[in-house]
Parts: structure tokens; C-alpha cells; sequence
């Protein structure tokens, strides 16, 4: 019976997640009031997250958004991580208006900001700490 | 742009001396400054690898991190020129080089996809919603959930909490991962098998919610389909609040 069941399960469950935590016996003969069956923790944010396992909240997801030289200002009141992405993070500049776009998530504009990170910096014009305002 | 074959022989000179930090000749460019190119380059790729894994980079010995850094920028040829997917290609060589094993860390590998999915889900094209209808009467329906989500199945809970600790409960830990129409927020949400099984059925999207749940008592060994269905909505209402349930396919 346990065996037919088994097979049964394994056609069922072929290519699914679940696939090897249920055909094993333990989870065939969970205790039906097994009150881990029904566990589930919301954990949060990203930021939330990080900020539970390090007590900091930069999000590396934004750090591909925050370019080479921007305010430090606007950084911080997003959270931001790192400094710039210029190899020295010293150069260049980006209004505050622009975080509050970003805030505001207008995602297209977000994802094309974001392959800024490929750019401009380590390239010559900045790296060497001289340029824009921090 | 077209390049003369010089120019881009120079450029390809220049780009592998920035990898490997084998010394060259370039023709018009002073040697002695050639090394803060490498420098300032290096610095872009350990930034932004450090930035995409700032768990993994606290729990990771220093000097085990930069070894792992130095050997993928060195020898590892990227195949995207979008810098922001590069932690991927970290991570994918991660596993190939099975630093995990080198180093002692069986977390590692979790560890390093976890924290990319964040960057992957936040940065992932749009993808179009689903015709619903705001409903929290899910039972005899087909349960509409949010398209923008990823849901995987780690050995080590480094979600929950540090590596250290997660090494010892090493087991099927199952995460799901959502980013949130609204705010663009990737949301985590850590599940139980059943749970799991319920959420994949949904995504399939040929039963309706009672049919799983038959399927649940058959497969979990439950006899009381009125708290599998109590806990169920429960848990179903818990995750529209958040945005990722939305609602019945109309």
C-alpha cells in the first residue's frame, strides 16, 4: 500500500519543488496535527532581511541604481549602500529629484538607470578624486 | 562603432592587463600609470560583487573573499555586458570552482543565489498580470497570484538566520520570493512543505483551490480538511495584504 502510494505520488509530483521532501517517509507519515505543516514566516523586505542578519539595510539591488557621484544626501535618505561606483566613488553628481523618482518606482526609468552601472566611471574621468561634489 | 583592428587590439591588451595584471606594452601609454587602470577596474567589480552580497561578504573570511574576487575577475570572462548581472556570473563560478568545499562553507552556494534572486527579481522585465477578480473566496476557484515571483528551495535557512547557524540545520528549506507591483520591493516569505505544494498546484493553474487541498489530505496525511482549509486561508489572505495572492482568475 505504502509502496503504491509512493508511486502514485512520484508521477504526481514529478518536476515539482516538493518533489523530494514529500516522497520521503517522514512527510508521507506526517502527524496530521504536525503544526509545522502549516509554518510560514513572512520575512519581509530585502532590506528587512539584511537587516536581520547583518543590522544594516543597503539593498543590493540599489546599488546598481546609485551611480558613480551621487549626493551623499540623496543616498542616505534612501538607504542606499556603498559609496559611488567609480572605482573611488569620488565623482559626478545626480540631483536629489532623481531619488524621488526612483522612490516614486517608475520602473522602466529605474531599469534603464540602472546599466549606468556599466559606465561612465573607472574610465578616466573620475577614480581620481577630484571631481564633483559630495 | 567600428574600431580599427589596431585600436581594438589595444583595447583588448588593455582589458586583459586589467584582468590579470600581466605586465604589457602599449604603445603611447605611460606603464607606470597602467596599473591604477587595473586598479580603478578591480574596484568596480570588488564593489560591486561586495555590494550584491553583503551577507555573504560579512560571513565569508576577508581574505577567502578576496581570493574568490581575484580568481574570478582574473580568469573568469564575462558573457553579459550588463555589469549589474555580473554577480550572477560570480556566483555561477562560485559553484563551478566548488569554493564551498575549498573553503569549508556549505552554506556558500545558498548563500550567494539567495542574495542574487533579490537583485534578479528587482531588476526582471515586467510581466503582465493576469485577468482577476478581487476575491477572498478562493475555495472552487483558480487562485490568481502575482507572476513576478520566484520560489526555490535551499539546504541551508540562511534566510532566517546567519550562516553560521543555518550550517547546522541543514534540510529542505523552501523561500519564496515576490516583487511587489507598487513599490518595486522584493518581498520573502519563508514556507512549509505543504505550503509549497500548495502555492506550486496554484501556479499550474489547473486545479482549483478544493482540488488541491483533496490533493493535500491525500498526500500530507491529513484528516481534518476543515483546519487545512481554515489555515489555508489564512494563509492565502495573510499573502494578498502583502501583494502577492491577488485574487480569482475572472
Amino acid at each position: 500500500m505504502e509502496k503504491q502510494k509512493k508511486n502514485l505520488s512520484k508521477n504526481l509530483l514529478k518536476g515539482t519543488l516538493v518533489a523530494g521532501a514529500l516522497l520521503s517517509v517522514s512527510a508521507l507519515s506526517a502527524a496530521p496535527q504536525s503544526s509545522n505543516l502549516f509554518d510560514y514566516s513572512v520575512l519581509g523586505s530585502g532590506a528587512e532581511v539584511r537587516s536581520e542578519l547583518l543590522h544594516t539595510t543597503p539593498s543590493p539591488a540599489d546599488v546598481f541604481e546609485a551611480k558613480c557621484g551621487e549626493k551623499k544626501e540623496a543616498k542616505k535618505s534612501e538607504g542606499k549602500s556603498e559609496e559611488g561606483k567609480c572605482g573611488e566613488g569620488k565623482c559626478g553628481e545626480k540631483s536629489s529629484e532623481k531619488s524621488k523618482e526612483k522612490a516614486s518606482k517608475k520602473k522602466a526609468e529605474a531599469k534603464k538607470e540602472s546599466k549606468s552601472g556599466e559606465g561612465k566611471c573607472g574610465e578616466g574621468k573620475c577614480g581620481e578624486g577630484k571631481c564633483g561634489d559630495k | 562603432m567600428l574600431l580599427k583592428t589596431e585600436t581594438y587590439q589595444h583595447q583588448k591588451t588593455l582589458a586583459e592587463y586589467c584582468r590579470n595584471g600581466k605586465e604589457i606594452t602599449l604603445p603611447g601609454a605611460i606603464t607606470e600609470r597602467l596599473p591604477h587602470y587595473r586598479r580603478l577596474v578591480f574596484n568596480i567589480v570588488n564593489d560591486s560583487l561586495e555590494s550584491a552580497f553583503p551577507i555573504a561578504f560579512k560571513y565569508v573570511e576577508r581574505v577567502h573573499w578576496n581570493e574568490m574576487v581575484v580568481d574570478f575577475f582574473s580568469n573568469h570572462k564575462c558573457t553579459d555586458p550588463q555589469v549589474w548581472r555580473m554577480p550572477f556570473e560570480f556566483y555561477g563560478y562560485v559553484v563551478e570552482k566548488e569554493f564551498h568545499e575549498k573553503y569549508s562553507l556549505p552554506w556558500l552556494n545558498d548563500l550567494l543565489y539567495f542574495e542574487w534572486l533579490e537583485v534578479e527579481l528587482y531588476m526582471m522585465e515586467d510581466i503582465q498580470y493576469p485577468l482577476y477578480k478581487d476575491s477572498e473566496n478562493w475555495l472552487g476557484k483558480l487562485v490568481a497570484v502575482n507572476p513576478e515571483h520566484k520560489l526555490i528551495k535551499l539546504k541551508y535557512p540562511i534566510h532566517k538566520m546567519n550562516p553560521k547557524k543555518a550550517k547546522e540545520n541543514k534540510g529542505d528549506h523552501f523561500l519564496l520570493l515576490f516583487r511587489q507591483k507598487d513599490s518595486g520591493k522584493v518581498q520573502f516569505v519563508g514556507l512549509s512543505t505543504l505550503y509549497v505544494f500548495i502555492l506550486e498546484n496554484i501556479f499550474i493553474g489547473t486545479k482549483k483551490l478544493d482540488e488541491i487541498l483533496n490533493d493535500v489530505l491525500y498526500f500530507f496525511g491529513i484528516n481534518d480538511m476543515e483546519l487545512l482549509q481554515k489555515n489555508t486561508h489564512s494563509f492565502l489572505t495573510d499573502l494578498k495584504s502583502k501583494g502577492f495572492v491577488l485574487g480569482i482568475y475572472k
